[in-house]
């Protein structure tokens, strides 16, 4: 959970946040989480959180962070979406030389 | 040409946003297919720079419950506290509420004792003012009964029986015939009845003349 928050806002200190959020209304609410969608349920209620806290920024300052600007995001399964990140880090890694690939990190 | 230059603009923006208005930063992304697809790349190469990142930073799952402790379940526990207050308020207001009716019932039932021992006070004196009166009324209840039960003189000296009724009526008695004070007679007396129409039932008697002046009896 924290590490798709973190993904997904690029800041440590709003991952937790979020993630503690998501673990606060589950406690207000007295949810009961049964079988096995409970981690599914986890990851989407965490993807939800940091797009609403994505959604109450300014334009501005979502564009310096580098979010999506349109409110229509990805709404594929959070494993793909995962994925794809790690493909494109594996695409830097091999296809990007130093001082390129550090550069990109940076 | 004008793409790569609005691209160039795009990361000209990125440096220092705060300097270009929402909407020129929005024209600018949504310039031409080209630019906003760069955009997206850029959004999705920083979230694959976190991911990775992430990654590299293993999470203390221990840290992030304490701190989850310490803020959200302090949280509850502050409102768990306020309910606490609430309840001990609550139970404070009751209890005065309980007090306050209590006093207010002690006091509104002493006073009413009082009020009825005043009462009972005033009640007293008028009791034995009425005891007091009471003999008198009673002798006047009785002197009523008696008006109304007839006295009966059963072979009693007249000189008595006239100083009886005499006194009743206001009345003296004079004898001129000293023969007659002995004179013993049977007579039923109505006090309701006046003065005359005992006087005329008397003058039945034999040998007896019984006048009235002014205060006086005279008998003859």
């Amino acid at each position: 959970m924290i590490h798709l928050a973190r993904t997904l806002l690029h800041d440590d200190a709003e991952a937790q946040d979020v993630v503690q959020d998501v673990f606060a209304r589950l406690l207000e609410n007295e949810y009961q989480m049964t079988g096995n969608k409970t981690e599914a349920y986890l990851m989407s209620a965490v993807r939800n959180g940091c797009l609403n806290y994505i959604r109450k920024m300014q334009l501005r300052e979502r564009f310096k962070h580098l979010y999506p600007l349109d409110e229509a995001d990805d709404t594929r399964p959070i494993e793909e979406v995962l994925a794809d990140l790690d493909r494109i880090n594996a695409i830097v890694d091999d296809e990007i030389e130093e001082p390129q690939r550090t550069i990109f990190r940076l | 040409m004008e793409t790569n230059n609005n691209i160039d603009r795009l990361l000209a923006m990125l440096d220092h946003p705060e300097r270009y208005s929402e909407q020129e930063i929005m024209d600018t992304v949504n310039h031409d297919d080209e630019t906003r697809e760069f955009y997206r790349s850029l959004t999705q190469a920083a979230r694959a720079r976190s991911s990775q990142r992430s990654l590299s930073q293993p999470v203390d799952v221990d840290k992030a419950w304490e701190q989850f402790e310490q803020t959200h379940l302090a949280v509850q526990k502050h409102g768990h506290l306020w309910q606490r207050v609430a309840a001990a308020v609550l139970g404070v207001l009751m209890m005065s509420g309980i007090a306050w009716a209590t006093v207010y019932t002690v006091r509104h039932f002493t006073a009413t004792d009082q009020s009825k021992q005043t009462t009972e006070k005033v009640a007293t004196p008028s009791q034995t003012e009425a005891d007091a009166v009471g003999p008198r009324l009673g002798v006047a209840d009785t002197s009523t009964v008696e008006n109304e039960a007839p006295v009966v003189f059963d072979n009693t000296p007249l000189e008595q029986m006239l100083n009886e009724i005499a006194a009743y009526y206001g009345m003296t008695v004079e004898f001129q015939n000293e023969d007659v004070r002995n004179l013993r007679f049977h007579f039923v007396w109505n006090k309701g009845d006046g003065l005359e129409k005992v006087l005329e039932d008397m003058s039945h008697f034999e040998s007896v003349t019984i006048e009235q002046t002014d205060n006086r009896l005279i008998v003859q």
